[in-house]
């Protein structure tokens, strides 16, 4: 990598990290997400600009909020931006250590287990539900960052 | 005499080879040859490489992240591992087009069987029906290759199915989750072969269970999806070494053969390719032998003839396994934990017995173990957080059955070539399913979850999957052995009916594919054909 890590990309990834496997990611971590993010495997897709930046935009503020933006995005934008990145992610964490140990069996019993499902399951229908209004606010939010941007770059167009 | 020549090193190709050397004949075997990557630190666990590799991105997700799924990328749960890409790398020049079918082609020493799963399934009486010879014939065979590579497995149930023959070793241990449903299946038994008829046991595998001609038994790394790193796992580049070690093979490397030269007697005389880096090279023969796989070796077949007459033959007749993979969560293995030293291939097999035996459907029981997950978690139905959480509670009760079908010669499944000024011709493959495929198939699958569930397991079906056709790379029927004439057939021995010092090796000339994996029956096949002649 002879870019060096922007602040917003190092931010994000420990954001993401946090949101998944529930600790800050490692320098490694951080280098490989840098460059998945600009390899031909990752930047391959197309999809809806502004509705993965008003995702993003949401998930970058924390691992509460990157909770929600997930949530909503497996339900209606299973394929953007947001998931690309956070399964790009995974795909680090689960390859180094000690990320992979985030991903290997955890074994309690059969009772624990169905608990841990049980309320996996709620805790994602709880995540949507609050994510239903805040991402449409953020989707609005966007729109207007969108059309601000739209008008300056007009602006900028005349007087020049 | 000039040695034989033989064009491709996959299994059909090294086991011919080998046959003409145990007889005593010279052999000059050409291949483009793209080599494995040498293992990387061949005593460690899977687990442990992510701790002990100075670059386990690379390793995992390779240099440009291309062993990653993405979501939204069409096709298979799972990618090519970074490590086993040169399998699938294609010589510059080399082009093709299709229809209705994804080909694999393959250029690698050792050629698409770098990457097979293990699994060897002899053919029975019913299924070698339309081929010119019984299974007495092909016994032989079948043990020698058995000798030769060393096969694990058992004796039981699915042997209704597989005909046993010599040479078997000992089964492989069993990871603890194929255990749980041998064990119900012991106690479900009657239900299933007289309801359902379904049979399961223990698949039978080239993977060696004690040391054998050189080789290790497996140690359970739980590494067979990246490429056995001991070899425990066969695959042709080690009859390729032990062929090198004789003084009379040659081996020719670096070379993409595009056709061969015939005279006016039609006798080939010569064969024809380039170098990677261009270079043209013809190479004088007076027998010449293509296992260069089914579709490659149509192309050659085709382009030289098109080179001397300029008519375009179209080949008929193409087949290829249907596969629908089958995703399940067994509900004894809930909350169990997971062993990581375990082998990562399917222990166990599925039979379903069809009026037609012929149409025999056979399932290849995977259990999760080692892998990659993040293709599975971005499946699930739940953000990815619940995702990771559900799924290290589930992880160790997930499996997988990958259901073939059989496939038939049809005359609309055609390989031909379109021609390019100046270059050598694209190849053309055609495809169309056979009428009546789906009712089959969605038959067999409802037959399939109910036997699963009978063994505890859940078999979403939302989450199934009907590979694409060509993805199980058991091309085969292109230029049929047939016991009657014909031009652009074979005889029982192998050689063409177009070309007297001509022999096809390879899947080209299977007649039919019943619902295994070929890649045993075609080394056996080879050796018998070999012999037959040359021996």
């Amino acid at each position: 990598m002879s870019e060096p890590i922007t602040a917003d990309v190092r931010a994000e990834c420990r954001t993401l990290t946090l949101y998944l496997a529930g600790f800050a990611a490692d320098e490694l971590v951080t280098l490989s997400y840098a460059r998945g993010l600009v390899s031909d495997a990752f930047t391959k897709a197309a999809g809806d600009a502004s509705l993965d930046r008003a995702l993003l935009s949401l998930a970058r503020r924390g691992p509460f909020a990157a909770g929600l933006a997930d949530a909503w995005a497996r339900c209606f934008a299973p394929a953007g931006q947001l998931r690309r990145r956070l399964v790009l992610l995974v795909a680090i964490l689960e390859s180094t250590a000690p990320g992979y140990i985030a991903f290997e069996p955890a074994a309690r019993g059969r009772f624990v287990a169905f608990v841990t499902l049980f309320t996996a399951g709620l805790g994602f229908v709880a995540r949507l539900v609050v994510a239903l209004p805040v991402v449409a606010i953020a989707r609005r939010l966007e729109s207007g960052r969108s059309h601000e941007r739209a008008t300056a770059e007009a602006g900028s167009g005349r007087t020049t | 005499m000039r040695p034989i020549v033989v064009v491709g090193s996959g299994p059909s190709g090294v086991h011919f080879a080998r046959t003409l050397l145990d007889a005593g004949r010279r052999v000059k075997l050409i291949d483009v040859g793209y080599r494995r990557p040498q293992p990387v630190l061949p005593g460690r666990r899977l687990d442990q490489l992510k701790e002990d590799l100075p670059d386990p991105i690379s390793y995992f997700l390779g240099s440009d992240f291309d062993g990653i799924t993405f979501p939204g990328n069409e096709g298979e749960y799972y990618g090519v591992p970074p490590g086993k890409s040169f399998v699938f790398d294609e010589p510059v020049g080399f082009a093709f087009r299709e229809r209705g079918f994804a080909p694999l082609f393959s250029f690698a020493q050792g050629g698409l069987a770098e990457a097979w799963t293990g699994g060897v399934y002899p053919f029975n009486e019913a299924e070698l029906t339309d081929f010119p010879f019984s299974f007495a014939d092909i016994e032989p065979a079948y043990a020698e290759v058995a000798r030769r590579i060393g096969v694990s497995g058992e004796i039981d149930d699915l042997s209704r199915f597989m005909p046993p023959h010599d040479h078997i070793m000992g089964p492989l241990e069993l990871d603890r989750h194929s255990r749980v449903l041998l064990d119900r299946y012991a106690r479900v038994r009657r239900r299933l072969n007289e309801g359902l008829g379904c049979w399961i046991g223990r698949s039978r595998l080239a993977t060696l269970s004690r040391p054998h001609q050189g080789r290790g038994a497996c140690t359970y790394l739980g590494r067979c999806l990246w490429g056995c790193p001991i070899d425990a796992l066969y695959t042709p580049s080690s009859t390729l070494r032990e062929c090198l070690e004789n003084p009379d093979f040659e081996y020719v490397p670096d070379v993409y053969v595009t056709h061969f030269d015939y005279d006016a007697r039609r006798r080939i005389t010569a064969v024809n390719g380039r170098t990677g880096g261009g270079s043209p090279v013809r190479i004088e023969t007076d027998v010449l032998a293509l296992a260069a796989g089914a579709l490659n070796t149509a192309r050659i077949f085709l382009e030289s003839i098109f080179r001397e007459t300029g008519e375009i033959l179209r080949l008929p007749g193409l087949m290829d396994n249907q596969q629908v993979l089958v995703p399940f969560v067994n509900l004894d293995m809930i909350g169990i934990p997971f062993d990581p030293s375990s082998y990562q291939y399917h222990q166990l097999g599925l039979g379903l017995s069809v009026d037609d035996p012929r149409h025999y459907v056979h399932g290849q029981i995977t259990t999760l173990k080692t892998t990659m997950v993040h293709p599975i978690l971005q499946n699930l139905p739940l953000d990815l957080r619940a995702s990771r959480s559900a799924f290290r509670r589930i992880r160790s009760a997930l499996g997988l059955v990958n259901v073939n079908f059989h496939d038939t010669r049809r005359p609309t499944n055609v390989v031909t070539l379109a021609p390019r000024a100046g270059r050598e011709s694209e190849l053309v493959v055609e495809y169309e399913p056979a009428a009546g495929e789906r009712l089959h198939i969605d038959g067999a699958i409802r037959r399939v979850r109910a036997a699963l569930l009978k063994l505890h397991c859940i078999a979403p079906r939302s989450m199934m999957h009907v590979r694409p056709k060509g993805a199980s790379v058991h091309y085969s029927g292109l230029l049929p052995m047939t016991n009657g004439g014909g031009t652009c057939t074979a005889g029982p021995d192998g050689r063409s009916r177009d070309f007297d010092n001509l022999f096809f090796a390879d899947g080209a000339t299977f007649p039919f594919l019943p619902a295994k994996n070929i890649t045993f029956t075609l080394m056996a096949n080879a050796v018998r054909m070999a012999r037959l002649t040359f021996s």
